[in-house]
């Protein structure tokens, strides 16, 4: 079998990664791995800004319905405390848990586990917001 | 069994060939064997993958429904678009979940691979659809 003596073409993706696999290795984080690490910052905090959002909402929504069941007489609803306090720490915690797994781990690796904690913020907040618009229905 | 070179005319020549059953080689060799996984072991382990990602399965198919009876979140056009993402990423959670530990962890001890796996049993089931809301 011959082997081909000249070097294959590099092109800056390669470079591009190779620098920062070397900044990964010591324990930096590469311009690259940054970039992606602050896009999907915005993503995750879309997800605090929805969670802030039905915070609120689900205040008023209480509070209003509060005043309507006082004047008939009815045992008023309670605000969902737990429920609202992990659906606005749940962003967080993902993102930290993705960010810390995946230091010292290639760029890839890194964008992947950070797909997966996106992936289980949409289910975790799917079912907090469910489970806190269950707690203040009135039946 | 003869021991001196002068008889080895004299013997059937397997002593020294590790796959010959009764060979004391074979038994060194088996010995000195390095610690690799049983088969009943891989195996095992295997069937719990398989179990794992059946729950898995199971669980997307549960995002599915719960996801249609979830209501829209806040109004707009770039919430529309965020609660439409949210809703593709959930349902496809136990299964990034699944492949991701498998592939994440190609040096970990099988023990905790299961530990993440059920991890992810525990956070990612449909609880809306689970608990009918």
């Amino acid at each position: 079998m011959t082997e081909n003596s000249s070097p294959e073409p590099r092109s800056p993706i390669d470079d591009a990664l190779d620098a920062d696999a070397i900044a990964s290795r010591s324990g930096r984080l590469g311009w690259l791995s940054a970039t992606v690490a602050a896009v999907f910052g915005l993503l995750f905090a879309f997800y605090l800004y929805e969670a802030i959002s039905q915070a609120i909402a689900l205040s008023q929504y209480v509070s209003g319905q509060n005043k309507l069941l006082d004047k008939l007489g009815h045992g008023l609803l309670s605000y969902p405390w737990i429920v609202i306090v992990i659906y606005l720490l749940l962003p967080f915690v993902t993102y930290g848990f993705a960010f810390v797994l995946g230091r010292r781990r290639t760029f890839i690796v890194r964008i992947g586990l950070f797909v997966m904690a996106l992936a289980a913020l949409s289910a975790g907040s799917l079912t907090l917001g469910s489970i806190a618009s269950a707690a203040t229905r009135i039946t | 069994m003869s021991t001196e070179p002068d008889d080895d005319g004299l013997s059937w020549g397997g002593e020294k060939d590790p796959t010959h059953v009764e060979s004391t080689v074979a038994d060194e060799a088996r010995q000195e064997a390095p610690d690799v996984a049983e088969p009943g072991t891989s195996s095992a382990l295997l069937v719990t993958y398989g179990v794992f990602g059946g729950i898995f399965l199971l669980y997307v198919v549960g995002w599915i429904i719960a996801i249609q009876s979830i209501p829209a979140g806040s109004p707009g056009a770039l919430a529309a678009v965020m609660d439409r993402v949210a809703e593709f990423l959930a349902f496809l959670s136990p299964v990034l979940w699944f492949f991701g530990v498998l592939m994440l962890t190609p040096k970990s001890r099988a023990r905790t691979r299961i530990l993440w796996l059920v991890l992810g049993v525990l956070i990612l089931a449909p609880w809306p659809f689970i608990l009918g809301y």
